[in-house]
């Protein structure tokens, strides 16, 4: 649209980017004033991101070096959170953890909106028997209790971490696009639609210039769900010892190696790792819940 | 006469629908890229072991074949031979079964005794402290996985406590199983008046239970708070607050009204916790099917996992079909 902008169009759209900018960040620090657990969500995830990227200089231990010295040594200073049951610093693991957790996550959840939200798009305006038999798939993919589903796959393709990224892409797949779909089958009624197709744009260019985009603000919300999802589901394959496998660092894989010792009494082996998870997760579904609000134009003051 | 025409009905189309989930569930794992042969001869294994694997599996025959002669013997009830424990799978499923059952009938009945009543309340006062905990509930219990609260209990409850006995099975090391009757422990050992094994298993019950339910509960909770909170916002409420009705009246009215999505969120709460009694049952060591699942996943054992998987979705088709059911019982809206 502003390239068709006759006078100046640089200054001025370099401009109003910046003033539409601002005001996106005052709307959303006067929502994180508001709001105490969004902002408190948002910051464990800015500081999360922050400990897994410099994670080498803040891990005190080397996550994979076994010390038979010190096997399961409560917390101390020389071990902020003891150690497991081979000699590993629970501490320096929990934040070489954040990596793959989180590499699995995103990627996993990325890759599944990556094809998930243009075929629910492509689902949504386009009618026909073919893209009723694809919903009624997705449907029928769905209605698997998911961690079945995701254990199923990991044995069939052998648990390697790309893998366990395909499954997690796998199963967000049906869900974004059954929410892309829905979006867009209420949207195509709307007036601007109709508009946009009377002035001579073709469908397909429809659906991915003004349908699409005014589809994505609840695929981002979900999304934040999906992360969540798919490190609990990471953590319980890795529990059972079919996801990540030890000696790398994972939160699930950590929890399982300390589970034997649970009974004993030996409880930092399992506990962090468990409240690593926990506070990550309850920050996605926050972060999620914000942005729906955030996202929703109406809601706008 | 219409809700027995309607069972029929319903009933029928189950053989269609097993079918279908057999086709997909056959085909999805097959078009899976990786070789079950190559999972279970490991990497150092020669061409002719591999092919020797193969043709034993019957992967060397087209897909199709395949297909027909997996539904042959599915229909025969012969749903392979589980390498690792040689036997017949259907068989080592019944076995099983019975013990994942009675784990999940129980925790879904105490999570809907704690998450209906906390999820109406809290959304009849919904500026309460109530209202904010039962919240906050809701979402812990979802972001935790179910095997951190099921370490905690074990750490608090057995360690600490010494409240209950060592969390290992169904029934301690020096109890005798009940004699079979329904292979649910706490019925068998009661019709046989075993009021000691009947302590026993209860006791075992507690922990894995009490897990499977606090997490069930946080979804109950969230649903029935939600809708309570619909339906508390309808017109037909503000008219019966206009016509002056009691709250507890009120509180009735809404209840009733909410029944049928509160009814879905603890089917698909069933189907869920067959899905969490995988993970509670390694903890517990329980020894159900969830086990056995995990087993033949860790032994790329490729027919029970198979067997498992259809178990499930049949599962959820019979209790999607309870519900329609129970919708039309509960509901004078619903008519077929």
């Amino acid at each position: 649209m502003s390239a068709t902008a006759p006078a100046h169009p640089i200054p001025i759209s370099l401009g109003r980017r910046r003033e539409a900018f601002s005001d996106g960040a005052r709307h959303f620090w006067r929502y994180l004033r508001l709001h105490p657990a969004a902002l408190a969500a948002f910051a464990i995830m800015g500081i999360e991101l922050l400990v897994t990227i410099f994670a080498p200089v803040i891990a005190p231990y080397d996550p994979e070096e076994a010390n038979p010295l010190a096997v399961l040594e409560a917390p101390t200073q020389a071990h902020l959170m003891g150690t497991d049951d081979s000699g590993l610093d629970v501490f320096s693991r929990i934040i070489y953890a954040g990596r793959i957790d989180l590499t699995i996550a995103v990627a996993g959840v990325g890759l599944g909106m990556l094809i998930g939200i243009p075929a629910g798009a492509l689902v949504g305006y386009y009618r026909g028997v073919a893209p009723d038999l694809f919903m009624r798939l997705m449907e029928f993919l769905q209605s698997f209790p998911i961690f079945i589903t995701a254990m199923a796959l990991v044995a069939v393709t052998g648990n390697r971490i790309e893998n366990i990224i395909y499954v997690m892409a796998f199963l967000n797949l049906p869900i974004f696009v059954r929410l892309v779909r829905g979006e867009v089958l209420s949207l195509r009624g709307e007036e601007y639609v109709e508009a946009a197709l009377c002035s001579g744009n073709s469908k397909l260019r429809l659906v991915l210039r003004h349908v699409l985009p005014n589809s994505i603000s609840s695929s981002l919300v979900q999304a934040s769900v999906s992360m969540g999802v798919a490190i609990l589901l990471t953590a319980g394959l890795s529990f059972i010892g079919a996801g990540v496998q030890s000696p790398t660092p994972e939160w699930g894989v950590m929890m399982s190696s300390g589970a034997r010792n649970m009974i004993l009494g030996y409880w930092w082996v399992s506990l962090f790792p468990g409240i690593a998870i926990g506070i990550v997760v309850w920050s996605l579904a926050v972060i999620g819940d914000s942005l729906s609000e955030l996202l929703d134009p109406a809601r706008r003051a | 006469m219409t809700v027995v025409y309607y069972t029929l009905k319903r009933l029928l189309m189950l053989g269609p629908q097993l079918l279908a989930i057999s086709l997909v569930t056959f085909f999805l794992i097959r078009l899976i890229p990786g070789n079950p042969a190559a999972v279970i001869a490991g990497p150092l294994a020669t061409p002719e072991t591999l092919a020797g694997i193969e043709a034993r599996l019957g992967l060397d025959k087209p897909i199709t074949t395949q297909y027909v002669i997996f539904l042959q013997n599915s229909l025969h009830g012969d749903f392979g031979t589980s390498w690792y424990t040689s036997q017949p799978v259907l068989q080592d499923l019944l076995v099983r079964a019975p013990a994942t059952l009675e784990l999940i009938t129980w925790s879904l009945l105490l999570a809907a005794l704690i998450g209906i009543p906390l999820g109406l309340a809290s959304a009849l006062r919904p500026h309460s402290f109530l209202s904010r905990a039962t919240h906050a509930y809701g979402l812990l219990g979802g972001a935790f996985p179910d095997f951190f609260f099921a370490l905690l209990f074990i750490y608090v409850l057995f360690f600490k406590l010494n409240l209950l006995p060592a969390p290992m099975g169904r029934l301690p090391a020096n109890a005798v199983a009940p004699p079979h009757v329904t292979g649910f422990y706490l019925f068998d050992s009661a019709v046989n008046g075993d009021w000691a094994t009947f302590r026993a298993a209860a006791l075992q019950l507690i922990m894995p239970v009490g897990t499977l339910a606090f997490v069930a509960a946080g979804a109950i909770v969230k649903m029935t708070n939600a809708t309570v909170r619909d339906v508390l916002d309808a017109r037909f409420m503000a008219h019966c607050r206009a016509l002056g009705m009691t709250s507890p009246q009120i509180a009735r009215y809404a209840l009733r009204n909410s029944l049928s999505p509160v009814v879905t969120v603890i089917a698909n709460t069933y189907s869920y916790a067959l899905g969490g009694a995988v993970l509670i049952e390694t903890v517990f060591a329980w020894g159900g099917m969830g086990q056995y699942a995990v087993q033949s996943v860790l032994q790329a054992d490729y027919a029970p996992l198979q067997a498992f998987v259809l178990f499930v979705a049949a599962f959820n088709l019979l209790i999607y079909l309870a519900v329609d059911l129970i919708y039309l019982l509960i509901d004078p809206r619903v008519s077929y």
